[in-house]
């Protein structure tokens, strides 16, 4: 997920080329990723074992980053922490962008009262504040990845869906489309092979901003005790808890928050960095 | 005469307008068109010459009157039996940019109705792509390449080729040469003519160069907002037109020799607004020659000789 793989070699190759400040945001991503992903295989820690060395400083030798108040390693915590928080925004996206892509795609086709009536529908959701039924959501169905990923890339659809309708309206006036319903090719197989390669480009570069969204959405409800549960670690939890240390010790709070900061404008540059490359 | 392979009657589409009432592209346009003829349609912009090739290819709906393919009504159809008869009716487009699918290779784009309206197998569509691409001049190989790498002319070589992928009997040619370049034109319009010749089939050939027309045309046929206002046989349209637009429209093109004889007709004021039409005949506001009864009664086309029908108060039988 890091590069931008559907695009193809040429997109890619634009992507980076184009000037090398804008391969920065894929690299972190990319790193995060990593981290995610190897977490274990990079720390010797347990992120859940209790000792009683707690609060220890940064550069005591064994634990890098030091302990927090149970007297758990800071650095596995961290490492560790990444997965729920990535996992949630990355599935969450992926359920907002086969839904929004999927409903806009078929109103901007269809047109007329199915596009008008589908339309109300996604504004209304969008006009509901989204971390409002997020809440909600996850108050109602519980904390846990299925809630937090439905919730999440529920609110978030209605805004991907709505770009999809205006690309795939404007795609769905030009000839070619006319040409291929002409050649017989029945509405569905239109919509998938004629439109939707049309409309990738753009919609990517949406997909990645939204997911800074929703890395903000799960980082948030973690912090508010509606995310990944404790003991497992996850970077909006872990804020919450170092809150009691902030002057003690402020890594605590300053560490998982700046790394959710990182993961965040690394999704916003990498989205503009698509969109540039777009036009 | 014989049953014709198109007929309209009646025609009528509508788009929205502005202030919310409705423009009317063409109005109830009566139209035969018959079996291997090509009939070229001509007018200025706007005047519902597209309009009128894509209704009768039902791309468009009209909003009254009716379409017969070889005697069958099918405006209303729908589902299988439409789909039966889609592979039937063709069209190569204006734009050679918008009508092919950047993100397609070639040969699929060619391929694609015989798949879908033929039923064809992935092989036979392959072969008969390859070697559409080579009739049209491109050579096979041209498949694997996309839309992109091609120029205009080569890209209205592709979109020739589609059009004749699922053996149609009628195809719709909509100014398919107006956006290339003079020197290609001939070029494309030829290989069309050609095509068209050797497979019997027939064509709607819109244009508003009078010039291609009369090179390509068995019959011509004239539109002014949204009517048909002449049709006549190629020779005696352009050795004498009679309605006043016609003749108007014929002096605008240059003649080769220098002096000629003929007088340049030059037509005061602009198209009438299609959603505010004038009374009585729709041209009245620009014809040098209208007398009062024009702006009050509305003339239709009438049968003035053998094939030639006018729709103007001032014809005469005797004039034909």
């Amino acid at each position: 997920m890091s590069e931008p793989a559907v695009l193809g070699r040429r997109w890619r190759a634009r992507a980076f080329a184009r000037s090398w400040p804008a391969a920065i945001p894929w690299l972190v991503l990319a790193a995060l990723v990593l981290v995610a992903l190897a977490g274990p295989l990079l720390v010797s820690a347990d992120p859940v074992r209790q000792t009683n060395q707690t609060l220890l400083p940064i550069g005591t030798p064994g634990h890098l980053l030091g302990t927090d108040d149970l007297g758990r390693d800071e650095l596995a915590r961290l490492v560790y922490g990444a997965r729920p928080l990535l996992s949630v925004a990355f599935l969450a996206t992926a359920v907002a962008a086969v839904f929004g892509t999927g409903i806009g795609l078929v109103a901007g086709f269809a047109g007329g009262r199915t596009e008008g009536a589908v339309m109300r529908f996604v504004d209304f959701a969008l006009a509901f504040p989204s971390i409002l039924l997020v809440i909600l959501v996850v108050a109602a169905a519980g904390p846990g990845t299925v809630s937090l990923v439905s919730a999440i890339g529920v609110s978030l659809a209605p805004g991907l869906a709505r770009l999809a309708r205006a690309l795939s309206a404007r795609e769905a006036a030009r000839d070619y489309v006319v040409a291929a319903r002409l050649g017989g090719t029945r509405a569905p197989r239109v919509m998938v092979r004629e439109i939707l390669p049309n409309i990738a480009g753009p919609m990517l570069a949406q997909v990645v901003m939204t997911l800074s969204v929703a890395a903000g959405y799960a980082a948030g409800l973690s912090y508010l005790g509606l995310g990944i549960q404790p003991p497992t670690p996850d970077w909006g939890y872990m804020v919450q808890a170092g809150q009691e240390f902030l002057f003690s010790a402020p890594r605590l709070v300053v560490l998982p928050a700046a790394l959710t900061l990182v993961l965040v404008v690394a999704c916003n540059f990498a989205g503009d960095d698509l969109r540039d490359g777009l036009v | 005469m014989t049953v014709p392979l198109i007929r309209a009657e009646g025609l009528r589409v509508e788009y929205p307008g502005r202030s919310g009432g409705k423009v009317r592209a063409l109005r109830d346009v009566d139209l035969d068109i018959f079996e291997g003829e090509t009939l070229g349609l001509v007018g200025e912009s706007g005047c519902g010459k597209s309009t009128l090739g894509r209704a009768l290819l039902r791309v468009l709906e009209p909003a009254a009157g009716r379409i017969e393919f070889l005697g069958l009504d099918i405006t209303r159809l729908r589902g299988r039996a439409f789909r039966r008869i889609r592979a039937d009716l063709q069209m190569v487009f204006q734009d050679p940019f918008g009508s092919l699918n950047p993100r397609r290779r070639v040969a699929d784009i060619v391929a694609e109705p015989l798949l879908r309206a033929r039923g064809a197998t992935r092989a036979e569509a392959a072969a008969v792509a390859g070697d559409l691409l080579d009739l049209v001049g491109l050579g096979g190989e041209a498949g694997l390449r996309r839309p992109g790498e091609f120029s205009g002319g080569q890209r209205q070589r592709i979109g020739i080729a589609r059009a004749l992928a699922s053996s149609p009997q009628f195809v719709v040619a909509d100014e398919p040469v107006s956006a290339l370049d003079v020197s290609i034109q001939a070029q494309v319009v030829n290989l069309l003519s050609d095509l068209v010749r050797d497979r019997g089939l027939t064509m709607l050939f819109i244009s508003h160069d009078l010039g291609v027309v009369r090179h390509i045309a068995d019959r011509v046929a004239v539109m002014y907002l949204g009517e048909i206002i002449e049709i006549a046989a190629r020779d005696d349209f352009f050795a004498a037109p009679l309605h006043p637009y016609s003749q108007a429209l014929l002096s605008s093109v240059p003649a080769l020799r220098a002096g000629g004889r003929r007088e340049r007709i030059v037509l005061e004021g602009d198209l009438p607004d299609p959603a505010n039409p004038p009374g009585g005949c729709l041209f009245s506001t620009r014809c040098r020659d209208v007398v009062e009864r024009c702006r009050t009664s509305r003339p239709e086309l009438r049968e003035i000789g053998p094939g030639r029908s006018v729709r103007c108060h001032l014809v005469k039988e005797a004039d034909s």
